[in-house]
């Protein structure tokens, strides 16, 4: 095995030496800055910095794993993410073949344009504008609202979910899309004149082309979420929810939740022993299903 | 049969696309109308897609400071010359690491995978900035730090897969070296790619502020979104500092600025980011695959 | 093959030199610190009498590190220029001041002092840094510049008590001066801010009551539907503030020996102090038992101001749901509102908004806490502690001459309104010697607006707006005095959390404060069943509890020493 790969070494040095550049790189602003996981595990003092800190072991944990708010808000976390990456995926996939479909047309580019405009628009921004669509009484919605039953929309925790989904589905869908439509625009032509000529309808060109051809961009952006399903909703839930504690049954997440306790805090050790939480469950899980997704399709896992 | 089929799926398509589209831009429009309204009135009666006072007054606000067209030469700078040089080393590497060329390259992907998930922190993040690389107050501290993003690499990567076996097969046979391949093959059969790629750089480039916030204390040096950072999160602690201090009212003299300057922020930080994609849809095409096998 | 090595390896060493050089010739340029070596003799063209006897030689020149918070106001270099040449021959200081918004500012001092990074004089405060900053040895002690005639602006403009009583605990457990502390006074007065044309419409004079102003707030809710009576942002002013207020209960509190002595984020702790022995004490979360050794009425937990609130909601006086409101002041001064509470510094720029927004309004105060309405003597309770602070890293090379260019500021009024106020006759007229005015033609948005309470407020140098009514400004005379005040117990302690870090960090805390809001916005009805409800879930909580327990014990055992050694 060593003696192939050193083989392999000598074969391809060219294309080893490609990689020099990138590897240097995460050497040095990935990897170096790894001694900080020191941090989670100590008292950390900024005078005497991460070698003369003080070890203390898993006390920084220990805040957020006494009771039972760690599971539920791991559980929010986890769920959110999936109802996000799901039909955010699922949506996203959708309008991008809508739109190849569609052809080029100014008009069709132009929807395009628009479909990304939210992406820019950032989540404070849109926090402030979630209340003049969602309160009570002078709602925009609230005529909606009214009509599905219910009467104050920052006081039923249940819906939020929903409203959490549509938000993010509203911002990311339309951005999400151009990663596709780059997908598809990089198919063969040949393969769709040679199935119109075997008499395929659009449908079916659509279902038996386009889709499997999608097939590796789409595991591998799902499996590159995977690792990112215990983090990352700070800003938007932050923005929408803010301190509403009527809401922290269902939107409650680790993000959150850990900033909350922090704010007065501010301790170094605390925020990073709970971002080390999330990275290694994030690692096991995507670690899982890479080795899943090897089983079956070995080019479309990551590593 | 086929002819009415085809056309109720494009109307279905059409009426679709559209009706997202409304979706996505209503909200933005309204963004758009409510900056440019007379903040009174924009207290008074709330958002409205056509207000009954209009005022620039909010971009005056923003525009009368001086940083403003510097810190769009900042960061028109850094989001040019930042992708270019992101654009050229994550090609390298997707390229190297595409296909089964290499014996180790899952051992490589591994390598960049960790990363993303496992972060050192942000106080090792910044000694290393500060301290080792002497970055402080420099306009390189936008782009260095940030040069590869592995979830670009690892997309491009799967965009250079598409390509067939054979056309490598071919080109080797013809004594072609590999950077000849990738720059003279791979890449121009990979707009689609390079063109999405390079808008995400583009785009974390074009928005970066963080790096101002930490390293940068020479105002010439700032970037735009950071100054527009500035003002939005001033805004929100100055209302939410009473809270915390009792005495010694702090904001008595110091107003924050307009409901409607943060409104205005939004549209001002879009900028002319918003044409970069229209401009790159041409690039959205196939490429010549058929023909270059055969050929 | 040979092509492609060269051009291979020529890109990435391009690549990479064209990095490196970069950063490497832009780090060191940003390292090269333009020395100004002035070597004039010493005329100073300010008359400092302080200053010149305090300094003879010429000092070599100094680069100060001043790190503040918020924007950069308008001018500010200038201000800076005028200063430097103001002092070029005597305190030859190079003054560099870098503005951090505040959200990002607390952790920025942090990361700096981890990487070492050169800070002189910073801005920090017991609701910032520095509990833990001093905790851990970050700040040096300032004890040996006060009261030294080395430094005759600090000695006067900070007397002894001041000082003691804004010392803070530090690693050897003695009490020192950590900060130069800056404020104007010792507690604000709050007043209800209201619409007077709309109190004369509806045949309310004046408001002078409580009385008076719930009828005003009926007479809005009645016959002015587009306005709420009271407007408040969810985290600043809500109405339990005017109804606590009303009720005098901190006073009376005080009166029958309880004092409320905050925890940081795990609470206001109620304790009842006899003769300077702690007797008994409470922290909200806790089992009301502990509330049974109080003197009455002190001994139970009291709903009453709850109940108003939710009478208040009731009687549409405040907005159904206040949870997302953050901007009451604008919406007060866009004629939205009926009322808003807020400091009786706000007048001139409340007047201004409203007059500019709301023709023909008119702006009344009700300051509603009636000791403090009649002027009685003490009436306010505080701690005669300020709120903001300037620190000194012990990384600081430049301790002394960074004291020197405080002391500066303090010598004498023109030094001190330089930077509080701007350049006389650009940026303000003086009006006497304790009022202002902005010179004819001035723009204030884009006027020089400095936030003194980080560089330059204190009590012995104060200006008011020529524009406040005497209404205002005979309060400012009523808080200058002394015995204005009531002293509280703890005066001069601040509670050290460092010991019980884990515990002030549980989650319930911050949920607690969180469950309040619902009661106090008045969104919850049956306020004593469901309050008893919240307390049965708490109790519940037994890590709660115990760590409420450990912190109370805490608490108690500090103050108890401190108290002792009164």
């Amino acid at each position: 095995m060593k003696h192939e790969g050193i083989r392999d070494l000598a074969k391809n040095r060219y294309i080893y030496l490609m990689t020099l550049p990138a590897l240097l790189f995460s050497l040095i602003f990935s990897y170096l800055p790894l001694a900080g996981i020191a941090i989670a595990f100590q008292d950390f003092n900024p005078i005497k910095g991460v070698f003369g800190s003080e070890f203390i072991g898993f006390r920084n944990f220990e805040f957020f794993f006494r009771g039972q708010d760690w599971f539920i808000v791991t559980f929010n976390t986890v769920f959110l993410n999936i109802l996000f990456i799901g039909f955010g995926t699922l949506l996203s996939i959708t309008l991008a073949i809508m739109l190849s479909e569609l052809g080029k047309s100014l008009f069709v580019r132009g929807m395009q344009s628009i479909m990304i405009l939210p992406n820019f628009i950032s989540w404070p921004i849109v926090g402030l504008f979630s209340v003049a669509f969602l309160t009570a009484d002078t709602g925009t919605l609230d005529g909606l609202m009214k009509g599905l039953g219910i009467s104050d929309a920052y006081m039923d925790s249940s819906i939020w979910p929903v409203i959490l989904l549509l938000f993010s589905l509203w911002k990311g869908a339309g951005f999400g899309a151009i990663v596709y439509l780059a997908a598809i625009a990089g198919i063969d032509k040949g393969l769709y004149e040679a199935a119109k000529i075997d008499g395929a309808s659009r449908l079916q060109c659509i279902f038996r082309i386009t889709l499997p051809m999608l097939k590796s961009t789409i595991i591998m952006l799902f499996l590159l979420a995977l690792g990112g399903i215990f983090s990352g909703t700070l800003d938007m839930i932050y923005s929408l929810v803010g301190d509403n504690s009527f809401l922290f049954p269902t939107t409650d997440t680790i993000d959150t939740y850990v900033f909350r306790t922090l704010r007065t805090q501010g301790s170094f050790g605390m925020s990073q022993a709970i971002a080390l939480y999330q990275s290694i469950i994030g690692f096991i899980l995507v670690l899982l299903s890479n080795q899943l997704v090897k089983k079956f399709d070995k080019d479309s896992s990551i590593f | 049969m086929r002819l009415s089929s085809l056309w109720s799926l494009s109307t279905l398509f059409y009426i679709l696309t559209a009706l997202f589209s409304l979706f996505c831009v209503y909200p933005f429009v309204l963004v758009l109308t409510s900056s440019l309204t007379d903040e009174v009135e924009l207290i008074r009666n709330g958002y409205s897609l056509f207000p009954s006072n209009w005022s620039i007054a909010a971009y005056k606000a923003i525009f009368s400071t001086s940083t403003i067209p510097r810190a769009y030469l900042v960061t028109i700078f850094v989001t040019v010359v930042g992708t270019c040089i992101s654009l050229i080393v994550t090609s390298m590497i997707a390229y190297a690491l595409s296909g089964r060329k290499l014996y180790y390259r899952n051992h490589i992907n591994f390598i960049f995978y960790f990363t993303m998930l496992f972060n050192g922190g942000l106080v090792s993040f910044y000694i290393l900035v500060t301290r080792y690389l002497q970055l402080t107050d420099s306009i390189w501290v936008y782009i260095v730090p940030f040069v590869l993003n592995p979830w670009n690499m690892f997309l491009m990567r799967n965009f250079f897969n598409e390509i067939p076996d054979e056309l490598y097969e071919s080109s080797r046979l013809e004594g072609a070296g590999e950077w000849r391949i990738l720059w003279q093959i791979v890449l121009p059969l990979s707009l689609p790619a390079l063109a999405t790629i390079g808008l995400f750089y583009a785009l974390m480039y074009w928005n970066s502020w963080q790096p101002a916030l930490l390293f940068i204390n020479n105002d010439k040096l700032f970037s735009l979104q950071y100054i527009i950072m500035q003002i939005i999160r001033n805004i929100d602690i100055a209302q939410n500092i009473a809270v915390t201090s009792t005495a010694g009212s702090l904001i008595n003299t110091q107003r924050p600025p307009a409901f409607t300057v943060r409104l205005a922020t939004a549209m001002v930080t879009i900028g002319p980011i918003i044409f970069l994609y229209p401009f790159l849809q041409r690039y959205f095409v196939g490429g010549l695959k058929v023909g270059a096998i055969k050929g | 093959m040979k092509k492609g090595i060269k051009r291979t390896l020529a890109l990435v060493f391009a690549v990479t030199l064209m990095i490196s050089l970069f950063s490497a010739c832009t780090g060191k340029n940003s390292q090269s610190t333009p020395g100004k070596s002035e070597t004039s003799p010493a005329s100073s063209e300010q008359n400092n009498q302080s200053e010149s006897s305090a300094v003879k030689t010429p000092l070599e020149p100094v680069k100060l590190e001043v790190m503040l918070w918020g924007d950069k106001p308008n001018q500010f270099d200038e201000i800076v220029d005028e200063f430097e040449r103001q002092t070029k021959d005597t305190l030859n200081i190079d003054l560099n001041v870098t503005w951090t918004p505040l959200a990002d500012y607390g952790n920025k001092i942090k990361l700096m002092l981890s990487a070492g990074q050169k800070i002189d004089l910073a801005f920090d405060a017991p609701w910032l840094n520095m509990p833990s900053l001093i905790a851990n040895g970050s700040y040096i002690e300032l004890d040996k510049y006060f009261n030294n005639d080395q430094y005759p602006g600090l000695k006067k403009a900070f007397n002894e008590s001041l000082l003691n009583n804004n010392k803070f605990a530090g690693p050897d457990k003695q009490q020192h001066v950590y900060g130069v502390p800056l404020g104007q006074g010792y507690a604000p007065v709050y007043a209800l801010y209201y619409r007077k044309d709309l109190a004369q419409k509806y045949g309310i004079s004046e408001i002078k009551t409580y009385e008076d102003m719930l009828a005003y707030f009926d007479a809005v809710k009645n016959n002015e539907p587009g306005i709420t009576p009271y407007m408040f942002n969810k985290d600043q002013y809500p109405p339990a503030w005017i109804i606590d207020g009303n009720r005098a209960i901190k006073i009376d509190q005080a009166k029958n020996k309880v004092w409320e002595v905050s925890t940081g984020p795990s609470g206001v702790a109620k304790l009842y102090i006899e003769d300077n022995k702690i007797k008994a004490a409470y922290l909200p979360g806790e089992s009301t038992d502990a509330l049974k050794d109080f003197p009455a009425p002190f001994n139970t937990i009291d709903y009453t101001t709850n109940e108003e609130i939710l009478n208040w909601h009731e009687k549409g006086y405040i907005e159904s749901n206040a949870i997302n409101r953050k901007d009451a002041q604008d919406q007060f001064t866009a004629g939205k509102g009926g009322s808003y509470l807020q400091t009786l510094d706000s007048y001139v720029a409340l007047e201004n908004a409203l007059k500019a927004a709301v023709p023909g309004s008119e702006l009344g105060v009700y300051v509603y806490e009636n000791n403090v309405r009649n002027m009685e003597p003490a009436s306010l309770i505080t701690e005669f502690k300020f709120w903001n602070f300037l620190s000194i890293p012990a990384t600081s090379q430049n301790a002394d001459r960074s004291m020197m260019f405080l002391d500066w500021i303090f010598a004498n009024q023109q030094n001190h309104d330089l930077f509080e106020y701007g350049i006389e006759g650009k940026n303000w007229i003086a009006v006497g010697d304790d009022k202002y005015k902005l010179p004819d033609g001035v723009d204030p948005g884009q006027n020089y607006v400095f936030p003194g309470y980080q560089l330059t407020w204190n009590p012995n140098y104060m200006r008011l707006a020529e524009a406040y009514p005497q209404d205002v400004v005979k309060y400012y005379g009523y808080v200058a005095q002394d015995t204005t005040f009531l002293k509280h117990i703890s005066s001069g302690f601040s509670f050290n959390g460092e010991p019980v870090k884990n515990e002030t960090a549980n989650p319930s805390f911050a949920k607690m404060a969180a469950d309040n809001s619902g009661f106090e916005l008045g969104l919850i009805k049956n306020v004593a069943d469901n309050k008893a409800k919240q307390e049965q879930n708490l109790l519940k909580d037994k890590r709660l509890q115990e760590d409420i327990q450990k912190i109370k014990a805490e608490l108690v055992q500090q103050l108890q020493a401190f108290l002792d050694a009164q």
